[in-house]
């Protein structure tokens, strides 16, 4: 892929990737940012590369949860290295934006629901209902077989819907 | 006839808390010139790296060297104050006559020394010859 395009595909995928970032960070802004960032490191480097088996989403999406399951490792042993457990300080909600088709509390709502559910769950369904990828992509981007990702994707499904309704005014 | 969509509902609120999501990315340029900033760096980055290491490598491998002959020099002097010590409880081992289980006893001479008495008073009466 020219350098050129490889940039125009990552700038026009560039929302998706932090939205995914941010939920593979548990919705913690600064940590999705350097993770998009090391990701773009790691493309530009050719520590990663692209080589065709799957589509460029699926491929970038399963970097960039790579990058932050590593960022978080780092997190870790920097946080023990100096001597206390303090995870990240907590995640800062992203904000609503003035949008008026945004619905601020049912999407509020979507979010304490999703909280509510395991990280991998979160993963499948973002992957799923966020970015309109097939089960088998989003079982390529999470890293995860094709059945565990559809086991993910129906019990993940079910809870949110039970989490939404418990969580309706 | 399309089948209705049973996650049109779990759709529509993802689709708008994407574009709330999706409103608050950071510009793509920025962190892009970062990653490209941070990938010309690299290299440099590593070398100094590399000399760190080569510096910390060379002045484990000195100090190494200087402790060595120190740690010789130290060994006679050790053994020295091993051999002078004695236990104070030594004197209680010094036993009188001691010095019969240091020797090899030779018959005559050594009994009279130790019984000039008996040689002297001749055979005795209850000999039995």
């Amino acid at each position: 892929m020219a350098s050129g395009d490889l940039e125009g595909d990552l700038e026009a995928l560039h929302p998706a990737a932090f939205c995914w970032a941010l939920r593979c960070c548990g919705g913690d802004r600064d940590a999705a940012e350097e993770t998009v960032q090391a990701t773009y490191l790691k493309i530009v480097s050719g520590r990663a590369r692209f080589a065709g088996r799957s589509s460029f989403k699926t491929w970038l999406f399963g970097v960039v949860r790579k990058t932050a399951s590593e960022e978080r490792r780092r997190w870790r042993l920097r946080a023990l290295a100096l001597g206390f457990l303090a995870r990240r300080p907590a995640a800062e909600p992203v904000r609503s934006a003035a949008d008026p088709a945004a619905r601020p509390a049912a999407v509020q709502r979507l979010r304490h629901a999703l909280a509510r559910l395991s990280r991998r769950q979160q993963q499948i369904l973002h992957l799923v209902f966020y970015d309109d990828l097939t089960i088998e992509e989003a079982a390529a981007a999470a890293g995860v077989s094709v059945g565990t990702a559809r086991t993910h994707y129906e019990r993940g499904k079910q809870a949110l819907r039970r989490h939404l309704g418990e969580e309706r005014p | 006839m399309t089948r209705p969509d049973p996650d049109r509902d779990l759709r529509e609120l993802f689709a708008a808390s994407r574009r709330q999501e999706a409103a608050q990315a950071p510009p793509f340029d920025r962190l892009w010139q970062r990653a490209r900033a941070a990938a010309r760096s690299a290299p440099a980055r590593a070398a100094r790296r590399l000399g760190y290491a080569a510096a910390a490598a060379g002045v484990l491998a000195a100090a190494l060297l200087l402790w060595r002959p120190v740690f010789h020099e130290t060994e006679p002097a050790l053994e020295a104050s091993i051999l002078a010590w004695r236990a104070p409880t030594d004197f209680l081992l010094e036993t009188p006559g001691a010095e019969l289980l240091s020797t090899v006893p030779k018959l005559g001479a050594e009994t009279g020394a130790l019984f000039p008495a008996a040689l002297a008073a001749g055979p005795s009466e209850n000999r039995v010859d």
